[in-house]
């Protein structure tokens, strides 16, 4: 991709940016629904997680561990609601109905105009909660945050929401072979539900296939557990999104080769 | 249809799978770690492995397609054939729950076999009759609760939020998510009375309650919003068809 074709993407970019912004803005009430229902979905995932550590015992500590993972899914679920999922759960029908054309006549790379064209604002209001969850649970188990630990944080979330978009991709891209595949979003967004819960009480098995291959842990418990034991190498972060950027963009080529578009 | 679609079902009820499946590893690795919830192992780990199962039968989602049956005059085909015109939606349910069952069940049976020592089963088959019967009681108030929020189409242009919201809260309440009887004792008088849990939570109490005499208020509270459903059902699609408009009726 030349220098040329990123800056009109970034142009595209920030122009549907706007025009969802101002469609929101159109339709209020919509949008307001819209994060009701988000702020509702919050709640009903979080609540599970906070009963469960209820019963955990004296242990503080694990208390702790799942109020910072639930701010820290907020936040990531948030973003990856806002700017990656709606186009992913269009993508199915795209493939079928063969809309996918209309991507790749466009002078701007496919994936993007397929995938991240579609944005939906009122979602991000989940991030605020996710920050004012952080915010108040650093607050009130007195964790005295450094400037270590909040980048750690700040680094394995962000780094965690590409990983599971990446992946969650992988999951939709099957369009190219299999015919509907639609409620493997659902799947998807269900998966992910394991990245609230403290990781130490999955199996061990089952936590390394969550920060590895479907990376549910990378944006929840294993960011908050960066703030309070900021262990994990920071140069490991770029290593995790290259890698599943690059399994995605490999399953997008050789997807892209099998397409029957409804023109050609 | 479905055959021709048949990853979309394979997807889709991995996805039902997913969360319970989430839930029992947390909850048993919690209790691996000291927890101390207010039920056993057993019970939960039976709870969480049925779960998936009970909420796809006692499943419904007429709402959506009702509404827009409404919205953009379809109705009128069903209005003058000499049926109800909820015949098809019934249908629609039972044989998608069929075609479901045929990818759930092996799932629902491998966790059970992977849980063996710890899932139980009452082997007395009236346990089994009287789950049969909450289910099918289950199943008929939440296609209920569908046809009034469907119904709503004929006042409101969009009935899309009000059925997000109530599956929100269904979710929750109905005990697909965690077992009611771990959520906090001070909802206990709420969780009793709320319809949801007779959808889901009641249905696999049937068979994990070790004495059926406790079971005999449930039962009467099942029956009771199943009736209340059905006739709330009835009063607004009557009072909906006054007020309906489509092009021909």
């Amino acid at each position: 991709m030349n220098r040329r074709t990123v800056r009109v993407t970034v142009v595209v970019w920030l122009k549907l940016f706007r025009q969802a912004v101002a469609r929101d803005l159109q339709f209020r009430s919509q949008t307001w629904l819209h994060l009701l229902a988000g702020l509702g979905e919050l709640i009903v995932g979080i609540l599970p997680v906070l009963i469960l550590t209820g019963f955990a015992g004296a242990d503080p500590t694990v208390r702790q561990a799942a109020v910072l993972a639930v701010g820290v899914f907020a936040f990531t679920t948030g973003l990856m609601d806002c700017f990656v999922s709606p186009g992913l759960r269009r993508f199915d029908s795209a493939i079928r109905k063969g809309e996918l054309d209309l991507a790749l006549v466009r002078p701007l790379p496919t994936f993007f105009y397929a995938v991240l064209r579609w944005i939906q604002p009122a979602e991000l209001g989940r991030c605020v909660s996710g920050v004012a969850i952080v915010v108040v649970a650093a607050f009130t188990f007195d964790l005295g945050l450094g400037p270590k630990a909040l980048v750690a944080l700040t680094v394995w979330a962000l780094a965690g929401t590409v990983a599971y978009g990446a992946f969650w991709a992988d999951l939709a891209l099957l369009a190219f072979w299999v015919r509907s595949i639609e409620p493997v979003n659902d799947l998807a967004a269900a998966w992910r539900g394991a990245g609230q819960y403290p990781r130490p009480f999955f199996p061990r098995t089952f936590q390394v296939v969550l920060v590895s291959f479907a990376p549910a842990a990378l944006v929840g418990s294993f960011p908050a557990e960066q703030l309070t034991d900021p262990t994990a190498a920071l140069v490991l972060a770029p290593v995790v999104v290259l890698a599943s950027c690059a399994l995605t963009t490999l399953i997008w080529s050789r997807g892209l080769v099998r397409y029957d578009s409804a023109s050609s | 249809m479905l055959a021709h679609y048949r990853w979309w079902l394979v997807a889709m009820q991995a996805s039902v799978v997913v969360v319970p499946l989430i839930s029992l590893l947390a909850w048993r690795g919690a209790m691996a770690h000291g927890a101390e919830p207010p039920v056993t192992r057993d019970y939960l780990t039976t709870y969480l492995v049925l779960v998936s199962l009970v909420t796809m039968l006692t499943s419904s989602w007429t709402a959506r397609f009702l509404a827009e049956s409404i919205r953009l005059g379809h109705l009128n085909a069903w209005l003058v054939r000499p049926c109800s015109t909820h015949l098809a939606a019934v249908a629609n349910n039972v044989a998608e729950k069929i075609a479901k069952l045929v990818t759930l069940l092996p799932v629902v049976v491998l966790l059970a076999v992977v849980f063996h020592r710890d899932v139980e089963l009452p082997e007395s088959p009236g346990r089994w009759l009287l789950f049969g019967w909450t289910l099918a009681m289950g199943g008929t108030m939440t296609f209920g609760f569908d046809v009034v929020v469907g119904s709503l189409a004929f006042w409101w242009d969009e009935v899309a939020a009000v059925d997000r919201f109530r599956q929100l809260a269904a979710l929750f309440f109905s005990g697909a998510l965690i077992p009611l009887a771990v959520m906090p004792h001070a909802w206990g008088p709420f969780l009793q009375v709320q319809p949801w849990g007779y959808a889901v939570a009641f249905p696999i109490r049937t068979l994990l309650e070790p004495d059926a005499a406790t079971l005999r208020t449930g039962l009467a509270v099942q029956t009771a919003w199943v009736l209340l459903t059905l006739v709330a059902a009835r009063l607004v699609w009557v009072r909906g068809l006054r007020r309906y408009s489509g092009v021909g009726a």
